[in-house]
Parts: C-alpha cells; sequence; structure tokens
C-alpha cells in the first residue's frame, strides 16, 4: 500500500460524548462492518466498558474508504482509552497516528478529559479535524460549542463539522476531511524496521498479539522480531490487520498498522510504547517516549471469604496477562489474613480491577483504602519505596518521607470556581494557574498530593459542580512533607488494613471521623469496645461502642424450636462473614469507612 | 391392658368425679398433694415409655393483634366445629393402636378460648380415648380475658383443664391499643375473678415489654398491677417485631420508633427484681413462677422432651423426629379427611418432617435446656448421650463463654449466669 493512501487517526472525545458510536457509524460507512453484523459499539468489546460508556483498552480498526476523488484510502482507526488513569496509553496510541477527531458533544461542549488529550494530540503535531456531536438533541447548541473550540484550539469554528453519530447525519463528510485534511504517513520505506507497540491483548491460543504501527520499514510474516526495551526476540505466531477481526498477512509495510502475534505468555514481556525492530536488520535508536507501565495507585484486595485466597491470585494473575500495569504481591494482614497489595494506574482503574474480580471470577473483595507510593529517605539519603501504609515504621528511623503530587487539571463553568477553590485547598492543593479559554469557562491547574485525590475527591469534584466540572491529572514530583502515621486501634489491638498515613495538619479530623465511622459501622459487642485513633502512640480520638445488653428470643410458639434454630443459625452465619480483630466482630464495610471521610 | 371402651367408661367417671371436685371447692394444696401422689403410680405404670405433651393449636381468633404472626385467622370462624372433629380425628390418627401416657396437654392458638364447651369436650375425649392421661395431667389453655364468662369457666373446670394462661399484655390503654389488643385492664381482672372463682388456682398472665413508647414506669406499672392478681406463673416476653406484621409496617414507615434494646434490658431488670420481691422463681429466661408451679408443659419444650404438635401448623418433636403440620385451617380438614397411613408421631396433615441426626440433637440440647436458669444443661446426662463431654464438645467456644461469665458450671449443671440470661442468643449461636 502507498503510504499516501493511508490515513492514520484516532479520535479524542470525553466520556458519553459519543466516540464509539461515531466509531460504528464509520465502520458502517466503509463497509468494514456489514449492517448485521453490528453489534452496537463494536470496539468496546468488554461488557464493563459498554455498561461505563468509556473504552479501557485502546483497539484499532482497518477501513478501506472510496473516497469523491476515485481513490481508495486505507483508514486505520487507533481507538484511545477515555479515562484519566490511561494517560500513557492515550500518548501513545495519538504517537501512532497522523490526525485526530476531536469529539465534542453539542449539548455539553469542551471537558477537561478532552482538553487533556487534545493537548497531548497537538503536541504530538496531530492534525485535529473537530466534529460537533449529537445535532440531533433539541439541547444541541452547535454554534456556540463550535466557537468554544476554536477558542480552545485556533481552529475556525466554521471548519467543524457538524454530525450525529447516531442518526448518521453528515457522518461521510468525516471521512472526506480526514482524505482532505490529514497528511499521510511520510517515512523512509528502506531504513531499519521500527514499529511502535500501541497496544497489546492476550490470546490463548496466539500468546501476546502486540498492536503495532509501522514507522520505518517493512517486515515479512516470517522474521524473527526483537523488542528494542528488554532485548526479547521472538519468531511471531503470525502477523496481521484488524478488518476488524485479525486477519493474516504476509508483509506489514510502512505506516501501515496491524499486529504480530508473539506467542508471549504475558503482557509484562510486550510493553506498550516499546519499539520493535528485526533481528536481521536492527534499527540503532528506538522510537521516542517509553516508560514502562507503573502503578500509582495501591491498595489491599483481601478475599471476603479466607478460603478463597487462591481463587484471588489466580484471577489476579489472568487480569495480570491483558494489563501490565497491574501488579500485586502477597500481603497479609492481622484483621483481613491473607490477601495483596495490588498497584494500579488510579482509582479507576482499581474500580475497574475490582469489579472484574467480583464480575467474572464470582469473587467477593474486602479492599481497603487506596495508598500511594512513598519514598523513604534515610540518614545517609538512600531512597526507600513504601507501598502500604503500615510499612512506615515510626518516627524517627528516617530523615524524610516524600510523597507524589500530580499536575491536576480541572475544566469548569466558572460559577464553581469557589467551591472547587474550598474542595483543592482543604485536599492541600497549591494553585498553579487559571485560564479562561471560553466564555464563563475556566482551566484551574493546581498541584495537589496524590494521596489526597484518590481519596473521593472526584466524587466531591462532580458533586459539587453538579457535574460540570472535569479533571484530568498527571504525576508531577515527589515532594517531602510532614507526614504522620494514623493508627486504629480497636479494643487496643492495632488494625494494619485501616492505618493511614495523613498529614500532621489533617490527623486529628481524619482520626476523629474515622473513630466516628468505625464507631457506626462496629456492632455493640459483649463487652465494651473501645475504638482510638492514635499518632504516634499518642491517642488523638476515642470512641466506645456500648456493651450490647439485649439479645435474645422470647418464646418458642407451640413449641417451634425449628425456627427459633433457624434464626440462631442466620445469626451465626451473619457472624462467619465477620473480621475478628482479637475477640470483637467487624463487618467488612468498616474497612472501607476511609474512604468515605469527607472534609467537612 | 385397656380397652378403649373401658377407658371411656372411665373419663365418663372421671369427669363426673372432676364435676363433684370443682363444685366443693378442693383447697389447693389438696388438689396439688393429690395430683403429685397419683404422678408416682402413673409414672410406674408406664416405665418404658416416653412421656408425651400434647400442643393441640386453635388457629381462630376474633382480631388479629398488631405484633402476631403466629398461624391464626380471623375469618374462619364457621369451620370451628369441622375443625375439632378433625382434631380429634387427627389425635387417633396419630395415636394409633398404641396408648401412650400423657403428662401435659396445652390448647394455644389463636384464640382456644374462642371454641365451644363442647367443641373442646369432644377434641378431649379423643385424647383420653387414644391416650392415657395420667390424673394429675397439667391440662392448660390459653385465654383472651375479653372472649369468656363465668359459665365458660365452670365448663372449663368440668372438662378437666385445670390451667389457664391470659394474654394480658399490659395494663396500660396506650400500650394495648398500639398492641392491637381489645380487651381493657378492667376485663383482665374481671377475668381472673371469674376463673378463680370457677375453681382455677392455676393461672398464668402474659406481659410484653419492649413495646414503642413504653417506658419504665409504665412497665412498672404492668408488673405490679399483675403482681397484686397473684397468678401462679408470669411470663413476660420481649416484643420481637417480625416480618409481615403490622408492627413492622408501622416501624418501616416511621409511625413509630422502634423499641429501644438498652430500655428492654432496663425493663427486664426491673422486672427481674420486682418477681424476687414478690417471692416468684425464675425458671426460665422469660418465666416467673410460685415455688413448684412451673408450667409443666414448657418444660417439655425446654428439657427437649417428646411432645406432639396438633391442629394446623403445629409443631412436634417426638422419637428423634420434629415435624410441622399444614397450615391452612382448610387444608388440614381436608389432610385429615383423607385417609393416609402413617405411623407415630405423624398425621395425615404433616407437612414437613426430618430426623435429627446428632449435631441437631446437640444443638436443640443446648438451646432449650440453657433456657432453664436452674437446671440448665445437665453436663452428665449430655456426656451420656452422645459420648462426650459439653468441654470436649465445645472446646475453645464454651471456655470463651465461661470466660465472658456468660455461662458458669455448678455441680455438672451448664447454666446461664445473670448477665448470660438477656444476651443468651449470643450464647446459642456460638453453641449450635
Amino acid at each position: 500500500m502507498d503510504q499516501s493512501r493511508i490515513r492514520n487517526f484516532c479520535i479524542i472525545a470525553h466520556i458519553d460524548h459519543g466516540k464509539s458510536t461515531l466509531a460504528d457509524r464509520l465502520l458502517q460507512l466503509t463497509d468494514t462492518v456489514a449492517d448485521r453484523e453490528m453489534q452496537a459499539q463494536l470496539l468496546d468489546s468488554m461488557d464493563l466498558e459498554r455498561e461505563k460508556g468509556v473504552t479501557i483498552k485502546a483497539s484499532a480498526v482497518r477501513m478501506t474508504y472510496t473516497a469523491e476523488d476515485g481513490n481508495q484510502y486505507v483508514m486505520n482507526l487507533i481507538d484511545t482509552p477515555g479515562h484519566v488513569d490511561f494517560g500513557y496509553e492515550v500518548s501513545r496510541a495519538l504517537q501512532a497516528c497522523e490526525g485526530a477527531l476531536l469529539v465534542v458533544d453539542a449539548t455539553q461542549g469542551v471537558e477537561a478529559q478532552t482538553l487533556a488529550n487534545l493537548y497531548l494530540a497537538i503536541d504530538a503535531d496531530l492534525e485535529i479535524i473537530p466534529v460537533i456531536n449529537k445535532i440531533d438533541l433539541p439541547a444541541a447548541m452547535p454554534d456556540d460549542v463550535a466557537e468554544e473550540v476554536e477558542a480552545i484550539t485556533g481552529i475556525d469554528a466554521l471548519d467543524c463539522i457538524p454530525v450525529s453519530a447516531k442518526t448518521g447525519e453528515n457522518c461521510r463528510a468525516i471521512l472526506e476531511a480526514i482524505v482532505a485534511q490529514m497528511s499521510p504517513p511520510n517515512e523512509s520505506e528502506t531504513n531499519p524496521f521500527r514499529a511502535l507497540i500501541f497496544d497489546s491483548h492476550y490470546d490463548k491460543y496466539k500468546g501476546v498479539i502486540a498492536y503495532v504501527r509501522v514507522f520505518e520499514g517493512s517486515m515479512n510474516a516470517r522474521d524473527i522480531v526483537h523488542f528494542m526495551s528488554n532485548e526479547e526476540e521472538v519468531d511471531p505466531i503470525e502477523v496481521g490487520i484488524f478488518e476488524p477481526m485479525m486477519k493474516k498477512v504476509k508483509t506489514l509495510n510502512t505506516g501501515e498498522v496491524g499486529y504480530i502475534a508473539t506467542g508471549f505468555k504475558s503482557v509484562q514481556e510486550v510493553r506498550v510504547g516499546d519499539t520493535i525492530t528485526l533481528k536481521k536488520n536492527m534499527a540503532e535508536t528506538p522510537l521516542s517516549g517509553f516508560s514502562p507501565a507503573k502503578p500509582m495507585v495501591f491498595a489491599g484486595f483481601f478475599p471476603a471469604d479466607n478460603e478463597e485466597y487462591n481463587e484471588l491470585k489466580e484471577a489476579l494473575e489472568k487480569l495480570q496477562l491483558n494489563d501490565a500495569a497491574l501488579t500485586y504481591e502477597p500481603e497479609v494482614s492481622n484483621a483481613l489474613n491473607f490477601g495483596f497489595r495490588v498497584g494500579f494506574l488510579g482509582m479507576f482503574h482499581m474500580e475497574i480491577i475490582q469489579e472484574r474480580l467480583e464480575r467474572e471470577y464470582d469473587l467477593s473483595i474486602v479492599a481497603t483504602a487506596p495508598s500511594v507510593r512513598y519514598e523513604l529517605v534515610d540518614a545517609e539519603g538512600d531512597v526507600r519505596m513504601i507501598e502500604s501504609p503500615a510499612e512506615l515504621p515510626e518516627d524517627g528511623s528516617y530523615e524524610e518521607i516524600r510523597e507524589p503530587w500530580m499536575r491536576v487539571q480541572i475544566f469548569t463553568p466558572d460559577e464553581y470556581y469557589g467551591v472547587i477553590m474550598d474542595l483543592a485547598t482543604k485536599r492541600r492543593g497549591e494553585l498553579i494557574s487559571q485560564e479562561y479559554p471560553a466564555p464563563k469557562r475556566v482551566i484551574l491547574t493546581y498541584d495537589l498530593p496524590l494521596a489526597e485525590l484518590i481519596v473521593d475527591f472526584y466524587d466531591r469534584l462532580k458533586s459539587g459542580t453538579r457535574g460540570y466540572a472535569s479533571m484530568d491529572y498527571d504525576f508531577n514530583e515527589y515532594r517531602p512533607s510532614d507526614l504522620v502515621k494514623l493508627e486504629v486501634l480497636v479494643n487496643k489491638a492495632e488494625v494494619d488494613a485501616l492505618t493511614m498515613i495523613v498529614h500532621r495538619d489533617m490527623a486529628y479530623q481524619r482520626g476523629q471521623k474515622l473513630v466516628t465511622a468505625l464507631k457506626d459501622k462496629i456492632p455493640r459487642q459483649m463487652f465494651e469496645v473501645p475504638i482510638q485513633a492514635s499518632v504516634g502512640k499518642r491517642v488523638i480520638s476515642r470512641a466506645n461502642v456500648r456493651a450490647m445488653r439485649k439479645d435474645v428470643l422470647a418464646k418458642c410458639y407451640g413449641g417451634d424450636i425449628t425456627r427459633k434454630k433457624k434464626l440462631l443459625e442466620k445469626q451465626k452465619k451473619g457472624k462467619k462473614r465477620m473480621k475478628m480483630i482479637g475477640n470483637v466482630e467487624v463487618p467488612q464495610e468498616a474497612f472501607m469507612s476511609v474512604l468515605s471521610l469527607g472534609d467537612d | 391392658m385397656l380397652l378403649p371402651n373401658h377407658v371411656f367408661i372411665l373419663y365418663t367417671l372421671l369427669r363426673a368425679l372432676s364435676v363433684i371436685v370443682a363444685n366443693i371447692k378442693v383447697e389447693t394444696q389438696d388438689f396439688a398433694s393429690l395430683r403429685s401422689n397419683q404422678t408416682q403410680d402413673f409414672a410406674s405404670l408406664h416405665q418404658n415409655q416416653t412421656m408425651l405433651s400434647l400442643y393441640l393449636h386453635i388457629p381462630f381468633c376474633q382480631h388479629r393483634c398488631s405484633y402476631c404472626d403466629f398461624n391464626t385467622y380471623t375469618s374462619l370462624g364457621d369451620l370451628q366445629e369441622v375443625y375439632a372433629r378433625a382434631l380429634a380425628d387427627e389425635v387417633a390418627a396419630v395415636a394409633g393402636n398404641e396408648r401412650r401416657p400423657v403428662q401435659t396437654i396445652f390448647f394455644g392458638g389463636g384464640t382456644p378460648s374462642l371454641m365451644s364447651a363442647a367443641s373442646l369436650d369432644h377434641i378431649l375425649q379423643a385424647v383420653h380415648t387414644h391416650f392415657d392421661v395420667a390424673a394429675a395431667a397439667e391440662i392448660s389453655m390459653e385465654c383472651n380475658p375479653g372472649t369468656i364468662s363465668a359459665a365458660y369457666f365452670a365448663q372449663l373446670r368440668q372438662l378437666g383443664i385445670n390451667r389457664l394462661s391470659f394474654g394480658v399484655q399490659s395494663v396500660v390503654a396506650s400500650e394495648l391499643q398500639l398492641l392491637g389488643r381489645t380487651h381493657t385492664h378492667d376485663t383482665v381482672v374481671t377475668a381472673v375473678r371469674l376463673a378463680q372463682q370457677a375453681g382455677f388456682d392455676d393461672f398464668n398472665l402474659d406481659l410484653i415489654y419492649g413495646v414503642p413508647g413504653q417506658t419504665l414506669p409504665s412497665w412498672e406499672t404492668s408488673v405490679r398491677t399483675l403482681l397484686d392478681l397473684a397468678p401462679t406463673h408470669l411470663s413476660l416476653y420481649c416484643l420481637t417485631v417480625e416480618p409481615g406484621t403490622p408492627m413492622q409496617s408501622y416501624i418501616r414507615t416511621g409511625k413509630i420508633t422502634p423499641p429501644d434494646p438498652d430500655l428492654a434490658a432496663d425493663q427486664y431488670e426491673l422486672a427481674c427484681q420486682l418477681m424476687a420481691e414478690a417471692g416468684y422463681d425464675h425458671y426460665e429466661i422469660s418465666n416467673w413462677c410460685k415455688p413448684g408451679r412451673e408450667c409443666q408443659h414448657n418444660l417439655t419444650y425446654w428439657r427437649n422432651g417428646d411432645y406432639l404438635g396438633l391442629g394446623a401448623g403445629a409443631h412436634g418433636h417426638a422419637d428423634g423426629i420434629r415435624y410441622h403440620v399444614v397450615k391452612q385451617p382448610r387444608t388440614y380438614i381436608k389432610r385429615i379427611a383423607t385417609p393416609a397411613a402413617t405411623t407415630f408421631p405423624l398425621s395425615p396433615a404433616v407437612k414437613a418432617q426430618y430426623s435429627l441426626d446428632q449435631a441437631d440433637q446437640i444443638s436443640d440440647t443446648v438451646i432449650t435446656q440453657l433456657r432453664l436458669l436452674n437446671e440448665g444443661l445437665d453436663m452428665t446426662a449430655f456426656e451420656q448421650r452422645f459420648g462426650r463431654t459439653p468441654q470436649a464438645h465445645f472446646g475453645d467456644t464454651l471456655t470463651q463463654l465461661l470466660d465472658w461469665e456468660m455461662v458458669a458450671i455448678h455441680d455438672h449443671q451448664l447454666r446461664l449466669t445473670e448477665k448470660g440470661v438477656f444476651l443468651s442468643n449470643q450464647v446459642f449461636h456460638r453453641l449450635i
């Protein structure tokens, strides 16, 4: 295929702005998928994605389009993940393209997520074609939104393409614009082979499938490939293209998008962002921008039923096959017994993994409050990482503790300025800048500790702004902080699963709230149970769960002992689901108390 | 061996005698001593047989109380006579050809006092025909204080009924109203006086605490007022809000606030003190009596003994089997009318039954016998029956309960402690 007839593009859109519907429509218009085979939103193949209305894994589809100029074009649509946690994956997908469709909901306008990805696309020198979607809705304001797009991107409002992906109205104009406005790949066909891995998935017959965009050179299906980051080499099982199902081909050429079936057993070996070259004629340098996936958020995952430890382990192993960013290590808790410390890209990633464990593997999980990775610096200046608050040694055994700070962008109607300032300040946020890209719209940029971000910040942002504000964040730096270890004691016994690392200024307030939350969640026992929060052995908050006084069945009517026994058995069963802290029975929800600690 | 027609003659004679006894108003003391002498002879006659208790369920009420989820019906009054005949037939069907010894009979409900004396007579005749009822047997009947008369009490006496249980529940009008009771306290006083005049010297009064809106002083009033009536027996029940009852919906819809468990505990403690002061023996979690006046029928339940459940929805336990009878009175009547081959203790109207394995027997023994505060669980008997001591069987669980002072051991009897009584479910669910 002549490079000039190839168009590689992606779609940038906020959740719910219609990316998947539009992709479906393009597949239909190019006859890539026959109407009757159309499964709504083909690109989002996981149930969970379809339910949440977001795309978790990037995908790629090759379409063939005969344009009005009479020529046939190959169009590769590279799908991008639609959530803040997957920023790195997004950047790799963008790198594989020459252009991007910026899809904006005609009823909503531009949102922070879109904006963040748009800036990534602009940075990657992509040609941007703005598309105003959902013009069929009564509340659509395509002209206002087009002006907003102009204000943000500098692209003339008149160049925005108004469409309805739902009805198909004007969608062909998008395909024509792609042909006319986006540049084709223009790379050396003779240089050594270099292809970018922008996604992967695990196939039980063909091993890990690497999704690639060929930059330079070309490869034959029989060539041995070489992975430049880890120097792995493999004789591919097959190479092919997505049409949209996998289809074997003999060669992958300059500018094309396709796949290499590696036979590897885990995605850890096939890293997104890595460069593939050929053993017989190796490229000297990899393509730019590779960095291995790094989990940012950690939580203890414990099986609700202790006997399901092995099932949980196997489920995590299987999920990891397809998810290079997921890490886990065994962890032991005094209250929750054996489980894992699991690492995620962010809160959303964590939620998805938890849901998949529960839905696809039928496991019931007790998850501890998420935490971040702290850096401890000792007297010699050596740095050690801790991923679980319980690992933090008592004061004195380290010189300094550092925590990750994020650069957070919040895009909002300006009427919520005060609400957001208040929220960010309470979470130790530092205002970096404020911009007004369009009338009545403001972009607030903060530096904020990740630890503050992962405890219901997003939910509060959404509820405080009636859903109008949107947010994006990126790792910025590690900073030293005055952090302390907040411990919880239930009936004088420390509960490791509830330990938190908090800023000293917030320790008292958080401790008090945690104690109150626990007091409400722990049922009365046969003895009084003191609940304490302490910092460095000093109790800062305390409450008592009073001893139970009444638990009696009055009468056995007409000798119905069976019924009485059933009630007792039910009670016993309920007790079995409880976790034991010493002699105290604690319901599983109590371990999630930390998540609902408000600021007010 | 006695034949049924001999028995009938005997029964008729006894009835005549009891009428004379009732008329000449035998002193309480004499009647009780008569009973105990006869018990001894009766026991030696049935040396190798298990003594039975009979529970007879009467599923009719004029009005359903707001807390009640028992098997009772307010619109089936027409069925009473047919039902009584079915019940008599069930008695015959269960008994088969053997005349087993019976030590207690209990008419429960529902409202047994809605039944005509003729209907009760019909049922009791069947019992006496097919079972060997001890002359001193305790024959109890539950009464709604609002549905009786002097003549009716006299008839009950003639039938040999010798113990009454009145559902008083409260003496406070507002509480009675919330509970959906239609009587007033004056009705109770009248009923008790009439019963005493008819010769009933052994009667129980029920009270309920933990009622929404009830206070500690109002509870004290109820208890003291009933003590003034000098009953031989008092049952104090903590209100259980049962699913599907009007009470539950009052609470769910916020019409009334749910009962406070701490107040219920205070009420219970107060009752324990008042009852002790008045000379009552606290012999079961919810029951008090004058010395020697335990309810023999309920003792059978609490000693995990054998009892037959007869009548719609009744539960029985005999020969290592637990069973219950179909609940709907019409279905029950139909089932009894359809002959079916059954063996003791089952009747053609039994809906479900299961044999108790050892684990069931152990847990049943524990949750029944521990309710008896003086007797408790006989650890020697436990070991003999189940082949190991309770300590060996329950291990650390029992040790912990002992450490918590929820239970204690005295003379090979395992008993709930004062602290354990009102938290007994916590003890039971750990031991089952």
